[in-house]
């Protein structure tokens, strides 16, 4: 029994190889030369593709100026929460009594020393601080957009939707 | 240009899945228009084969769920294939001839034999992944692999391409 197994099994293992290299030898079938033709007249009939699935140096001003607007408007929003966060945290570190400070969690002095970091810089050279803070959030919405137009886009038709 | 060099690939690709070149064609053409979509990242890109031939596989596979509604019920209720095999008759082909004819016998598998069997020998996809893409159990993509396989054997007679002798 166990014999006539492994031999069906050997048969089947031999056919695979077989046929797989004979399915691999076969030739790419050539296209009917009318595919081109017809992909170019579709995509003459779909007109140009709309401006927010084209390049960003390709959207028009309006767009691009909205775009810069709000994520200036964005920039200034985080760095008027930081400072606002600052204040905050300075004004709640001064009243935890000191016995409770001794005992703080790590939690407490991370945002301690974040905070005085931040009030220094906004303090002393807020100019500075709001460069950096708008080139860390520049970035970040860059590659938030990288990441979303590939995520969404770019392998929508790489999955078998059901 | 671009186009020209990767048409037969996508068109094969395409005609292999679906098993009619009709719609072969509806679905390179699909594929094209999403890689026009693309183009800006794909002129670049050393990758453009494989990307284009895992979108006309995709695109391949929505088209046959599309239209049959579910592939296991499409895949239990299909007849069987009529492959016609007769005995000997490939030893007067030459190779071009058989590998026409081992073509036109794909072709002819029915589709739960078809896909799966493309899948595994072309794509090179695992019996696992091959069923997670269809939707349907392991053992059955192993059952319409072999049962596929069997029906192309003749194709490989002793003379026939991809013959060891």
């Amino acid at each position: 029994m166990n014999g006539e197994f492994d031999q069906d099994e050997v048969v089947d293992r031999e056919m695979e190889a077989r046929l797989g290299q004979a399915l691999r030898a076969l030739p790419d079938r050539r296209a009917p030369a009318t595919l081109e033709s017809r992909v170019l007249d579709a995509l003459a009939g779909r007109g140009p593709l709309p401006w927010w699935r084209r390049g960003f140096r390709e959207w028009p001003a309006a767009a691009r100026v909205a775009f810069g607007v709000t994520s200036a408007a964005l920039v200034v929003l985080t760095v008027l929460a930081a400072a606002a966060a600052n204040a905050y945290l300075g004004s709640a570190s001064h009243a935890i009594s000191t016995p409770v400070l001794h005992d703080a969690s790590v939690f407490f002095v991370i945002t301690r020393t974040l905070s005085v970091s931040l009030a220094s810089i906004l303090s002393s050279s807020w100019v500075l601080g709001y460069l950096i803070a708008g080139a860390v959030l520049y970035a970040a919405l860059f590659g938030l957009a990288i990441a979303g137009y590939r995520t969404l886009y770019l392998n929508a038709d790489l999955e078998v939707r059901p | 240009m671009f186009m020209r060099a990767y048409q037969d690939m996508v068109f094969s690709t395409a005609a292999r899945l679906a098993g009619n070149d009709a719609q072969a064609q509806d679905i390179a053409q699909d594929v094209f228009i999403k890689a026009y979509e693309n183009f800006d990242h794909l002129r670049l890109s050393a990758t453009a084969g494989g990307w284009l031939k895992t979108v006309a596989t995709n695109l391949s596979l929505n088209y046959l769920t599309r239209y049959r509604k579910r592939w296991r019920l499409f895949s239990e209720s299909e007849s069987e294939p009529d492959v016609p095999m007769p005995d000997g008759a490939l030893d007067s082909l030459n190779d071009d001839e058989q590998r026409a004819a081992l073509e036109e016998a794909l072709r002819r598998l029915p589709a739960h034999q078809r896909v799966p069997l493309v899948l595994y020998h072309f794509e090179d996809l695992p019996y696992e992944d091959i069923a997670a893409k269809l939707g349907i159990s392991l053992a059955k993509v192993k059952t319409d692999i072999r049962r596929g396989r069997a029906a192309l054997a003749p194709m490989l007679r002793p003379h026939a391409i991809g013959g060891d002798s």
